[in-house]
């Protein structure tokens, strides 16, 4: 509290204490009206989110499809057929693929990109901008962008191999090559936010570090690696731990890009899902997905939270 | 030429030859949308294809304005955009000032049943959101997508504004009440404008959702009227049957705009609400 005796913010300052010395923040009239400032809220996140969760979860233990009458209670039986159908697994390695691949690449393409944009820079700021922008359209703003530069007879991209003698390659039609071209466009959109995070945590080191190694003689894999990644160990694991996130859960990149196919080559978890629920109409199978991703979910946040924990 | 021989030269040509590569790699496939735009349609279908529009043309725009209910999906874009900015930003504040100010029984069981479902990812909600929409025969309204957009950006917006409540003084708003304010008076006469920052944040986080959100608006509109600019944007194929590679890229161009105007107007500001929401995609 202020020391300046006699003023009147003084003698405010002191009637105000004495309501904290009374406690007026934790009376039961604080806590009316602090639950009725939670409630609205409340409200929304749980009938939006939560019980949605829940009713999911329901589902999944009954039979509904809605081409077969009735809605019997299955038990685990739709997870048992989950799991035994090789649809499921062939869809959960494609997620696998998908996920380890744009993960892979988007945080080396974030990486380099952020040790070149963080040395004595002229318009530092509007490259920023620039290399952000990707991830700020919309997700099928990206998927419609990318069809058009993979175009098989118009398209830029095999345009410009042939201007090398290569291709042209039938990215999104040609199994062989549609996960790769799925993995890019997601690796584009994904790419910004590595950048966002790895880029604050370099701008974070202590420059005189890198200063006295350079003296000493160390060259840039040395400062690399005994200077920079430990520096930025938090940063590196949160950008990981995010790109993880954003993977598993794609939908609307792929769903614009291919669809899925062609055939079921891109067909990952998210998207069998989608298909059986609003394809199909078997609600209680698509339930069961959907909370199995809604698990990996969970565990990917419980490593997030150990891993910030770890590092605070 | 003797700087020709210097490796600090080489050094720093090489570094800017590779920045450059990383910015094209991020902005080349934005900037052959907006060139194929301007593309009249022969030159579209002419191979190999040239860099900038040798005829600039606006056809392509025209073709998309004509479209019968185009501006219809930027309007409920932007209804439900704004509405669940404002219902995201509101009660947000409320739920968060009382988390930072108050003590009461259960606060540590109701922080954590406000934050945790921000882990639910749209994906398991979709499709018991679509029954109880269709239970309601609430499907193709504004409020089966606000609802949604606002409960997915709450728990973020609510965590991000403790943060700053937390950071207020309490003296200050106290003295503001005992100046005879009631304590709405006081939240919104000498706490809102501190805030400031933090609403920014949850507004513009919620907008970047809501303007770009996918899968829900595509599961639950069906009529042509309600949809809102991406799930239009994604049938722009079935809209003109044959691949109208010009008019499209004009649709992409027209849809991407608004957000990217609002990118370079609040560069700083999206910048933090962009890595506010990290634990989800």
């Amino acid at each position: 509290m202020s020391q300046l005796s006699g003023s009147p913010r003084t003698a405010l300052a002191a009637r105000v204490q004495r309501l904290v010395r009374d406690g007026v923040y934790d009376k039961p009239a604080a806590w009316r009206f602090s639950y009725l400032l939670i409630l609205p809220g409340l409200l929304v996140i749980l009938t939006m989110l939560g019980i949605p969760l829940v009713y999911a979860i329901v589902q999944s233990l009954y039979r509904v499809d809605l081409l077969r009458p009735g809605t019997p209670f299955v038990g685990l039986q739709n997870y048992v057929n989950v799991f035994n159908s090789p649809q499921f697994w062939s869809s959960l390695q494609l997620t696998f693929i998908f996920v380890a691949g744009t993960m892979t690449l988007a945080f080396v393409l974030g990486m380099a990109t952020s040790l070149l944009l963080n040395r004595e820079i002229r318009g530092f700021a509007v490259l920023r901008a620039l290399v952000i922008l990707p991830f700020i359209v919309s997700e099928v703003t990206v998927g419609i962008t990318w069809r058009w530069l993979f175009a098989p007879d118009l398209g830029v991209i095999n345009a410009l191999l042939g201007l090398v003698s290569l291709g042209p390659v039938r990215w999104l039609s040609d199994p062989n090559w549609a996960m790769f071209s799925v993995i890019l466009a997601e690796t584009w959109r994904l790419t910004p936010f590595a950048i966002l995070i790895l880029l604050a945590g370099l701008q974070s080191v202590d420059k005189s570090l890198y200063e006295a190694a350079r003296v000493d003689g160390a060259n840039f894999w040395h400062t690399f690696r005994y200077i920079t990644i430990p520096n930025i160990k938090p940063q590196m694991l949160i950008t990981l731990i995010y790109l993880s996130f954003a993977c598993v859960n794609q939908f609307g990149i792929i769903f614009s890009l291919t669809g899925g196919g062609p055939g079921r080559a891109t067909e990952v978890v998210a998207l069998y899902m989608y298909e059986a629920a609003f394809g199909n109409f078997q609600f209680s199978r698509g339930s069961t997905m959907a909370v199995l991703l809604f698990a990996v979910n969970v565990v990917l946040s419980l490593t997030y939270m150990r891993v910030l924990r770890s590092n605070d | 030429m003797s700087f020709l021989r210097s490796p600090r030269f080489w050094r720093h040509t090489v570094l800017n030859l590779l920045t450059f590569l990383a910015v094209a790699w991020a902005v080349g496939p934005m900037i052959w949308a907006v060139s194929s735009s301007f593309k009249a349609l022969d030159e579209i279908y002419s191979f190999p294809p040239t860099m900038l529009p040798l005829r600039p043309t606006l056809a392509n725009y025209q073709v998309i304005l004509e479209g019968e209910n185009f501006l219809r999906y930027f309007l409920n874009s932007g209804i439900v955009t704004v509405v669940s900015v404002v219902i995201t930003v509101v009660l947000a504040l409320l739920g968060a000032y009382a988390f930072a100010r108050f003590k009461f029984p259960m606060r540590a069981f109701l922080l954590l049943l406000v934050l945790v479902p921000r882990i639910i990812p749209s994906i398991t909600r979709v499709v018991p959101l679509y029954q109880l929409w269709a239970e309601l025969e609430m499907l193709n309204t504004y409020t089966a997508l606000i609802l949604p957009y606002a409960a997915d950006a709450l728990p973020i917006g609510i965590w991000i504004l403790i943060g700053f409540f937390q950071a207020i003084p309490k003296e200050l708003e106290e003295a503001a009440m005992i100046d005879g304010c009631s304590r709405f008076g006081a939240l919104w006469r000498v706490i809102i404008p501190l805030t400031l920052p933090g609403v920014v944040a949850v507004a513009l986080f919620t907008f970047l959702r809501s303007w770009n959100e996918f899968i829900l608006a595509f599961t639950f509109v069906d009529t042509d009227a309600m949809r809102t600019v991406p799930v239009a944007h994604y049938q722009v194929f079935e809209f003109f049957g044959v691949r109208h590679w010009g008019a499209i890229n004009a649709f992409t161009v027209l849809a991407a705009m608004p957000i990217v105007i609002f990118f370079l107007i609040f560069e700083k500001h999206m910048v933090r609400s962009l890595t506010a929401g990290s634990v989800k995609g």
